[in-house]
């Protein structure tokens, strides 16, 4: 059972620039790890850094990724010990095929086939809470919506048995019901499935509700590293009191007795 | 006396393709709402609730299938309501600079010449707290959080009496949130201007507005001014309440029990 990924020095750079400063994350089996920061901080290049799926013209120079201590390559974790999961589910599908074909492909790259394949889908789809599961793998990606295909994202990832996750301002483009529901999946996969998650996002509220353990990033830099509780109660850099202040001025008022 | 008057408005699309089946989906049945002069109004509702619907009928972009839309005994024109649209990139002509599309309502409803409506638009991107060099970019070269204060500046520009604000935060992160609707108050006690803010995140109603109403199967289903203590009572109001995302982190043995109770439902 694999049970810590870490991430050790990650520095990418666009010719000269640098993008992302040596950041560092361990993520565990069974946690959440929220990442956060403002926009443009470097979030979603680190998670496409951890993965080597950088853009064009942006480098990495020097990383190290450690599987329970014992080196790894980037190509070997995607897709299999890590999946990744994005903001924009509608994008992240072929739009010309099945989400069937998309189920079997991956379980094609496990070696598993034929009805035991089949079996395995029909399963995992109702575990991410897609019960209408011959409906669903019949459709193509723009016929569902948003909320459905964040879930079948989740369930590819699961059929790829993922240990790790990486989440990618997963509830963005979700409303608040949906954001609700796909949270509450997440921490159900993270108790059962001991699964580790690294949770990018901008809200607070989100991480209030399912992190274990917060990065704040600022300027591709990483400047601060706590547990939930000691991070909404004690914050010490200047860009998360920033996050936290916004958050409580929109929820203080709401939850007020 | 109310500034607009919806008397049980009906309206539906037809779905599906020209070849397949055609369904017909009614979106809005039986919905009455009064609006007052300069107050914010908060619409809430989930996914496919017709909110979007209801704020191009209050535009006077489409015509309902039944039932009025009155503005003070007229028929909605757009000198009086105008609307900010939640994809502010797509809500620009990419080719024109920001002071032109910011001007285009005034070209169009006013009768001022090319100086008055520069020195407005200037006026404008002040208010909405953007640079004076900004009147010359084009979109593409502004960030999300200015490109929606410029879209803001537009709808603001012709002085209309209501801004219909289509899930016009929804792409923004929190602390741009909380700027653009401090932005929205000022002008709110400066102008006199009245808001209609539709999203599905109450916590920008709560902060924004002092009324709200609910919106589920096609009418509103909830209708109450805005307190710390509010509780609706639908039960599609209430789903959205309860889905409100916490304040603080949870204690852990709360969280377990809370997870446990959610499991033995599943």
């Amino acid at each position: 059972m694999k049970q810590t990924l870490t991430i050790r020095g990650l520095t990418l750079k666009h010719r000269q620039r640098t993008l992302v400063d040596r950041v560092e994350l361990t993520l565990k089996a069974g946690q959440v790890h929220a990442l956060v920061g403002a926009s443009g901080s470097g979030k979603s290049l680190t998670s496409l850094g951890i993965l080597d799926l950088l853009p064009p013209g942006v480098h990495c120079s020097g990383a190290s990724l450690l599987l329970d201590g014992q080196a790894v390559d980037a190509a070997q974790l995607r897709g299999r010990q890590v999946a990744l999961v994005l903001q924009n589910p509608r994008s992240a599908f072929n739009p010309v095929r099945s989400l069937r074909q998309h189920a079997l492909e991956t379980l094609h790259v496990r070696g598993l086939q034929g009805l035991e394949a089949e079996q395995l889908i029909q399963a995992t789809l109702h575990e991410v809470g897609l019960h209408d599961d011959q409906r669903v793998l019949d459709s193509f990606a723009f016929q569902l919506s948003g909320g459905m295909l964040q879930r079948m994202m989740i369930a590819l990832a699961l059929l790829a048995d993922s240990r790790f996750l990486l989440a990618d301002e997963p509830t963005s483009d979700l409303d608040v019901v949906a954001q609700a529901r796909f949270l509450d999946l997440l921490q159900r996969l993270v108790e059962q499935r001991n699964l580790g998650v690294l949770l990018i996002t901008h809200d607070m509220g989100v991480v209030a509700r399912c992190a274990d353990q917060v990065s704040v990033m600022a300027h591709g830099r990483i400047v601060e590293q706590a547990d939930v509780h000691q991070l909404f109660n004690a914050p010490q850099s200047q860009e998360a009191r920033t996050l936290l202040a916004a958050h409580h001025s929109l929820t203080m008022e709401s939850c007020a007795p | 006396m109310s500034f607009i008057q919806v008397r049980d408005l009906e309206h539906g699309y037809s779905a599906g393709g020209l070849f397949s089946k055609r369904h017909r989906v009614q979106v809005l049945s039986g919905l009455n709402l009064d609006l007052h002069e300069g107050q914010s109004l908060g619409l809430l509702g989930g996914s496919g609730s017709g909110k979007s619907t209801l704020a191009r009928l209050l535009m006077g972009l489409e015509s309902a299938d039944r039932g009025s839309i009155v503005f003070k005994g007229q028929p909605p024109f757009l000198q009086r309501v105008q609307m900010v649209f939640q994809d502010a990139l797509s809500a620009f002509n990419p080719q024109r600079s920001i002071g032109w599309s910011i001007a285009e309502p005034l070209r169009h409803l006013s009768d001022m010449d090319a100086a008055a409506c520069r020195a407005r638009v200037e006026q404008l991107l002040q208010q909405v707290q953007l640079e004076a060099r900004d009147i010359d970019k084009l979109p593409a070269q502004l960030s999300g959080g200015q490109l929606q204060r410029a879209g803001i500046a537009r709808a603001m520009a012709i002085g209309p009496q209501l801004i219909i604000l289509d899930e016009a935060l929804s792409n923004l992160d929190r602390v741009l949130q909380v700027q653009i609707l401090d932005l929205l108050a000022q002008v709110r006690r400066e102008s006199g201007t009245g808001f209609l803010l539709i999203t599905h995140d109450l916590s920008l109603v709560q902060r924004f507005c002092q009324r709200v109403v609910v919106l589920a199967e096609g009418k509103l289903v909830e209708d109450l001014p805005v307190t710390a203590q509010m509780r609706f009572t639908h039960p599609a109001a209430r789903t959205l309440q309860e889905a409100v995302l916490p304040a603080m982190p949870r204690a852990r043995s709360v969280r377990d029990h809370v997870d446990a109770r959610t499991l033995e439902k599943l």
